[in-house]
């Protein structure tokens, strides 16, 4: 019997301590310095506002008194005054395309219009909520973003259709006729992003999600002068490779190895570039205990780092979406909505 | 009679887990190989673990079956229900993303009741090494 305590004893040091190895060794990226300082000034939002949802919502768009919110499901879009006192929806009648968006989709409230980006249908469906009325409209090609610039126009980055290749593109909404630049054309699927349209100074922004990297241009598709967020990561930490579905002829794209994902949300408003970030700076002591994710605001007309603040994280990890609302931050996370006075 | 079924529920139990968590993750092989590469802790071991996890676990459903090498099971399933268990406390805790790596019916289970679970296993496998009879010399 001794033995045998003996074994159990060993055992459980030994993997306790493989264990310890695995979990401190995954949390070194983020404990390492990466030589960039934050600016905070006032870094804590008011909570004003909160309500808990039965599934997890995404904001979708807004009027100055309505909040949308889209979910994982693309039959209903689910709207709210902005004290949030009472959650109601709206049905989309996209039951006859629901299989073919494979969850890749998501919609932008522009009321009277909702438009659903159904990326992988080649397809921007537009939705006339008081007219009831459905229309399709055609892209170039699957995409992976897309943005409004105006009643006509939308900003895609989209597949090329030669492999990984993704461009920009101007879409027009009722003629479907495109104007790309190949200047723009990326072929590593790791340089995932999202796009802005920034109404302020009528430029579209790309921020990267793998390095801090940002692009502006005009929505004639013309560059301007290149930006970065304040962190030091200049590559691309992501690397795709592809593989074939089985019984398929769909491509399915996997990350490969080691990630570092440092850009996960923005949003632009006002001229202001809001990036929610997930590395930490050198001045900042609160390590990733994930009580707070921090937001980094830039003049969005020249990538301009001005300052930072803290988003409260509650019992989750991360944010699911947040947008700017005047001087409101709506937040959504797994299992609440919540808005907050900015500092 | 009772007592036999004593001696060898925990054997029972613990082949049946190791068995079928291994064929559903071979059987979602690439959905396993991609969730793992999401994990933090094992995202760089990924391709490795993808196949020598359920290997290992049929391996030590293998030897929990033969009754000569029985207590070598126990000692494996106890160690491996302790990485599992400390695994997902790490998770809950340290982890700046939660993804989902388990196959089958026990994907439907949240982290919290999963912890739980793998407690309740490792408990059973630390049952089973102490209640197995001593080889008679």
């Amino acid at each position: 019997m001794i033995k045998r305590l003996f074994a159990v004893l060993l055992l459980t040091l030994l993997t306790g301590g493989i264990m310890f190895f695995l979990v401190s060794n995954s949390r070194r990226p983020l404990d390492t310095k990466h030589g960039f300082n934050r600016t905070f000034n006032n870094n804590k939002v008011k909570l004003l506002a909160s309500a808990i949802v039965p599934h997890m919502l995404f904001v979708a768009g807004n009027s100055d008194s309505v909040l949308y919110f889209h979910s994982g499901d693309p039959s209903f879009i689910t709207y709210a005054d902005t004290g949030l006192h009472q959650l109601q929806t709206i049905p989309l009648p996209l039951d006859s395309v629901k299989a073919g968006l494979a969850n890749g989709f998501s919609v932008y409230v522009h009321y009277p219009d909702a438009f659903l980006y159904a990326y992988n249908m080649a397809s921007i469906f537009r939705y006339n909520i008081p007219a009831k009325k459905l229309t399709r409209i055609n892209t170039p090609g699957n995409y992976t973003g897309a943005v409004q610039i105006s009643d006509s126009s939308f900003i895609l980055r989209y597949f090329t259709g030669n492999d990984t290749d993704q461009s920009f593109c101007r879409l027009n909404l009722y003629t479907s006729a495109y104007h790309t630049d190949g200047l723009f054309t990326d072929t590593n699927l790791s340089s995932s992003g999202n796009l802005l349209y920034d109404a302020q100074n009528t430029q579209c922004i790309y921020v990267r999600q793998f390095c801090n990297n940002i692009l502006l241009f005009d929505t004639s598709l013309q560059k301007h002068a290149p930006a970065h967020t304040i962190d030091t990561f200049t590559q691309s930490h992501g690397e795709y490779i592809s593989h074939n579905k089985t019984g398929s002829d769909d491509m399915l794209y996997k990350p490969k190895g080691d990630r570092m994902l440092i850009n996960y949300l923005s949003q632009v408003y006002d001229g202001k570039l809001y990036v929610n970030s997930l590395l930490k700076a050198d001045n900042e002591t609160m390590a990733t205990d994930q009580r707070e994710t921090v937001i980094d605001v830039y003049d969005a007309g020249s990538g301009k780092y001005l300052e930072s603040f803290y988003v409260p994280l509650g019992n989750v990890k991360r944010l699911s979406s947040f947008r700017v609302v005047g001087k409101r931050l709506v937040v959504t996370y797994k299992d609440r909505i919540s808005v907050y006075e900015l500092p | 009679m009772t007592r036999k079924l004593f001696i060898e529920l925990p054997a029972v139990l613990l082949v049946a887990l190791f068995t079928y968590a291994a064929i559903s993750k071979l059987m979602q092989y690439d959905t396993f190989e991609y969730q793992l590469g999401q994990s933090p802790f094992v995202t760089g071991y990924a391709g490795l673990l993808a196949w020598s996890l359920p290997s290992f676990e049929l391996l030590i459903a293998a030897l929990l079956v033969i009754p000569g090498t029985r207590l070598t099971g126990f000692y494996l399933s106890y160690a491996m229900m302790l990485a599992f268990t400390i695994y997902i406390y790490a998770m809950l805790h340290y982890s700046y993303f939660v993804p989902c790596s388990c196959g089958g019916i026990l994907s439907q289970m949240n982290w919290d009741q999963h912890f739980i679970f793998n407690i309740v296993f490792t408990l059973i496998a630390m049952a089973g090494i102490f209640f197995l009879p001593f080889k008679k010399k």
